[in-house]
C-alpha cells in the first residue's frame, strides 16, 4: 500500500498541494470555477506555520486505525488493500472520527453535514498534490520504501495505536 | 501487528452482534483463518449501529442505512449466525445454553451482550405511548407510532435522550426534555457548554427542564380501550400534556447470563487488561464489561461505542492467542447539536481548587473551548463550536505527556492543527 508522507524540513509553505487538492476535490475540476462552489471545496491536506516550521496534516491511513474504531456508521472503514476508505453515502457527519484521529486529518463538510480525508485519489495515478510539490515535502510510497530509500527525516508520521 | 503465536482452528463463540461482537469477529478472524467462529444475538438481523437509531427515527436515514456491515458480512468473513438468546453460561462443561434448549460449544468465548435500557418504576410506565431507545425494533416501534403524536416528553437530557429528542423533533413533534441533572449530558460537558447547547436547543423549539423529574404518566382510554398517554406530572407540580412518552435515564450491563457461572460481576463483568473475565478463556467487552478506566485506573463500565469497538479488538487478539493490553477506557464523545459540533474527552469537571483549567468563550457564536490540566497534563477537554482536530487534542491526553502551557493557550483559540506533536511510529504492540 502506498500513502502520501510528509516531510517538514523539505516544505517552504507554498501550498500548491492545498491548491492541487482543492482543484481536484471541486464539482468542475477546475481551479478558477472552484473558487465560485457553493459550498466551496475543501482542501484534504491542512496546512499551518508553526513554530518557524510548516505543518501539514494528511491522512496517514494507520494500520490499526483510532477513526474505523470510533465510526459509529461503518463509513470508515479500510479497503482489501489497507488503506483507509470513507463512504460519505453513509456518513451522518456525527464528527466521532475527528474526536480521535490523532493527525486532524479529518475535515467537516459543514453543508453537507458529512465529514472527508484524503482518499490518496484512487483514479490518479500519483495524487496531485504529490505531483504539485516542488520541493519534494511530500512523498507519495510504501512504508517500505520510505525507509528503504532513506526519505525519512526523523519527523515523518506512520501510526497505529 | 500480525505476528501471531497460538494455535489456530479454535471454537470461538461471541455472545452479541454489535460494536464489541463484530469488531472482535473480525480481530479473530484476521488472526485465526481457520478458527470456527460462532455468534449468537438475540436481535436476529445483520449487525446494526443503535447509535443511528434516532437518525432513523428522523428520517435522516433509511433502515438499512444502520447497517454497518453489509448483507454477506457472515458469509465473507465465514461467522455462523445464531439468531437466539442465551440463556446461561457454564465454564465447567465449556458451552452455553440458548432459551429453547440448545447448547453451543466454545474454546474461547467473549461475552458482548451490551446494555439494557434502565429506569426506576414510574407510575403509568406500562400505558400505550411510553417508549425507550435502544434497539432497531424501538425505533421502528417510536417511528410507527410517531405521526400519532404531537407533543413528546423525553425523560432524561444524556445524550440517548437529547438524541432521541432530535429525532422527534425532526418530524415537527414538539419536544421537552426534563432532566434531573443540573445540566445536559452531564457525562460529556460541564454546566458553561451545557448552557450554550440549551440557547441553542430552545432557539430549536426544544423546552429544556433542568433539575426536574417527572412524578407520574397520565392516560386516558383511547378508540381501541387501552390507556394510552395524555401527560406527564413533573415533581414541580406541571402538568405537561403530551402524546408520548421516551424513557431514557440510564442503562444498565446485560449480565443476568453469567448469574452462577463464577464470572465475576461487579456494576458489570470484571475483566482485567487483556479483557479476560475471573474465568479462564471466558472475556467481555463493551458496555457490558467493567474494565480499566484510562484516567483514574480503577474499573468502570463506559458506555460508549468507541471503546465497545477497542475493546472488542484487545478481546479478539487474546481470544487468538496475540496478547495484547488493554490501555483502559478514556470517555470521549461527539454529538452534533443544532448543528453545532460538541465533543469532549477525559476529566471536564475537577473539584474546585484542583489543577488548572483555561477556558474561551464566544457565546455569540456558539463557540466554546476548555481544557483541564493536572500535573502539567491535559487530561480533559471540551470543544463546542469549531472541532477540526479534536482528536490531537484527545490524542495529547492519551499521551499522558506534559504540554507547555503556552502551547495550550494558544489552541484555546486557534484552529486544532497539527504540529508534528507526536513522534514517530507510536505503536503499541
Ligand atoms: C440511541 C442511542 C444513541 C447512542 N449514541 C451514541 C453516541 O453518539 N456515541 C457513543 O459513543 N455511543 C452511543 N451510544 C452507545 C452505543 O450504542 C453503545 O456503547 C454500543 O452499542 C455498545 O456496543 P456493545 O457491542 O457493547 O453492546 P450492544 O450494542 O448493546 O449490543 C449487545 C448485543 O448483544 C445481544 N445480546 C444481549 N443479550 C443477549 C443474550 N442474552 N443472548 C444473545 N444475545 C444477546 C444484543 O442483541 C446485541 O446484539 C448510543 C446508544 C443508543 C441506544
Ligand atoms: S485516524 Fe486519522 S490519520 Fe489515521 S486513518 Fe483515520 S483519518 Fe487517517
Ligand atoms: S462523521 Fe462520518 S465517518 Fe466520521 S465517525 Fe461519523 S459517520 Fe463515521
Amino acid at each position: 500500500m502506498q500513502k502520501i508522507y510528509y516531510r517538514a524540513n523539505h516544505c517552504d509553505g507554498c501550498q500548491a498541494c492545498e491548491v492541487a487538492c482543492i482543484e481536484k476535490k471541486s464539482f468542475t475540476k477546475s481551479l478558477f470555477m472552484a473558487k465560485l462552489e457553493q459550498p466551496t471545496p475543501k482542501a484534504r491536506i491542512n496546512f499551518e506555520k508553526f513554530d518557524n516550521k510548516y505543518w501539514a496534516s494528511i491522512c496517514q491511513h494507520c494500520i490499526e486505525a483510532m477513526c474505523v474504531g470510533a465510526c459509529m456508521t461503518g463509513a470508515m472503514h479500510y479497503s482489501e488493500t489497507g488503506e483507509v476508505v470513507h463512504n460519505l453515502e453513509q456518513c451522518v457527519g456525527c464528527g466521532m472520527c475527528i474526536m480521535v484521529c490523532p493527525f486532524g486529518a479529518v475535515v467537516m463538510l459543514e453543508d453537507a453535514k458529512k465529514v472527508s480525508k484524503c482518499d490518496l485519489c484512487e483514479d490518479e495515478k500519483i495524487p496531485p498534490c504529490v505531483i504539485a510539490c516542488t520541493r519534494r515535502a511530500l512523498c507519495y510510497c510504501t512504508p517500505e520504501d520510505y525507509e528503504n530509500e532513506g526519505w525519512g527525516d526523523g519527523l515523518a508520521i506512520s501510526h497505529h495505536w | 501487528m500480525k505476528t501471531k503465536v497460538g494455535v489456530m482452528g479454535l471454537r470461538y463463540l461471541i455472545i452479541g452482534n454489535s460494536a464489541a461482537g463484530i469488531f472482535a469477529a473480525e480481530t479473530i478472524r484476521g488472526l485465526d483463518s481457520i478458527g470456527k467462529i460462532t455468534m449468537i444475538s438475540k436481535e436476529d438481523c445483520l449487525p446494526y449501529s443503535r447509535c443511528l437509531t434516532s437518525y432513523f427515527i428522523g428520517k435522516e436515514i433509511s433502515e438499512e442505512g444502520m447497517y454497518i456491515r453489509n448483507k454477506d458480512f457472515y458469509t465473507q468473513t465465514g461467522i455462523d449466525f445464531i439468531g437466539g438468546n442465551v440463556e446461561r453460561v457454564d465454564p465447567d462443561s465449556r458451552c452455553v445454553w440458548l432459551d429453547n434448549g440448545e447448547k453451543v460449544n466454545y474454546d474461547k468465548l467473549l461475552i458482548a451482550t451490551g446494555a439494557s435500557p434502565f429506569s426506576p418504576p414510574l407510575e403509568g410506565s406500562d400505558m400505550e405511548g411510553v417508549f425507550q431507545l435502544r434497539t432497531s425494533a424501538d425505533a421502528k416501534a417510536i417511528a410507527e407510532f410517531a405521526p400519532k403524536v404531537k407533543t413528546a416528553v423525553v425523560m432524561g437530557a444524556g445524550l440517548v435522550g437529547l438524541k432521541g429528542a432530535h429525532g422527534l423533533h425532526e418530524l415537527g413533534i414538539k419536544v421537552t426534555v426534563v432532566g434531573s441533572a443540573p445540566y445536559l449530558m452531564r457525562y460529556s460537558t460541564d454546566p458553561e457548554s451545557s448552557e450554550v447547547l440549551i440557547k441553542l436547543l430552545e432557539k430549536d423549539g426544544y423546552r429544556i427542564l433542568l433539575n426536574t423529574k417527572a412524578e407520574r404518566i397520565l392516560g386516558e382510554k383511547n378508540s381501541n380501550g387501552r390507556m394510552s398517554v395524555s401527560g406527564v406530572v413533573l415533581n414541580t407540580g406541571e402538568h405537561i400534556s403530551c402524546q408520548m412518552v421516551l424513557k431514557a435515564i440510564g442503562v444498565r450491563p446485560n449480565v443476568q447470563l453469567v448469574e452462577g457461572s463464577g464470572v465475576f460481576v461487579n456494576k458489570g463483568i470484571v475483566v482485567d487488561d487483556e479483557m479476560e473475565t475471573y474465568v479462564k478463556d471466558i472475556y467481555a467487552a463493551g458496555d457490558v464489561a467493567e474494565a480499566d478506566d484510562f484516567l483514574t485506573g480503577e474499573k468502570s463500565v463506559s458506555a460508549l461505542w468507541p471503546t465497545a469497538t477497542e475493546q472488542g479488538i484487545i478481546a479478539g487478539c487474546n481470544m487468538a492467542g496475540l496478547k495484547r493490553r488493554y490501555r483502559g477506557s478514556l470517555a470521549l464523545n461527539s454529538a452534533v447539536i443544532c448543528g453545532v459540533g460538541l465533543i469532549s474527552a477525559g476529566i471536564m469537571n475537577l473539584p474546585p481548587g484542583e489543577g488548572l483549567v483555561l477556558k474561551a468563550v464566544e457565546p455569540k457564536k456558539s463557540f466554546y473551548r476548555k481544557f483541564v490540566i493536572k500535573d502539567g497534563r491535559l487530561i480533559g477537554m471540551i470543544m463546542v463550536g469549531n472541532i477540526e482536530g479534536a482528536g490531537i487534542l484527545s490524542s495529547l491526553i492519551r499521551k499522558k505527556a506534559k504540554v507547555d502551557i503556552n502551547y495550550l493557550n494558544y489552541l484555546l483559540t486557534s484552529p486544532v492543527k497539527y504540529h508534528g506533536y507526536f513522534p514517530t511510529g507510536e505503536g503499541r504492540e
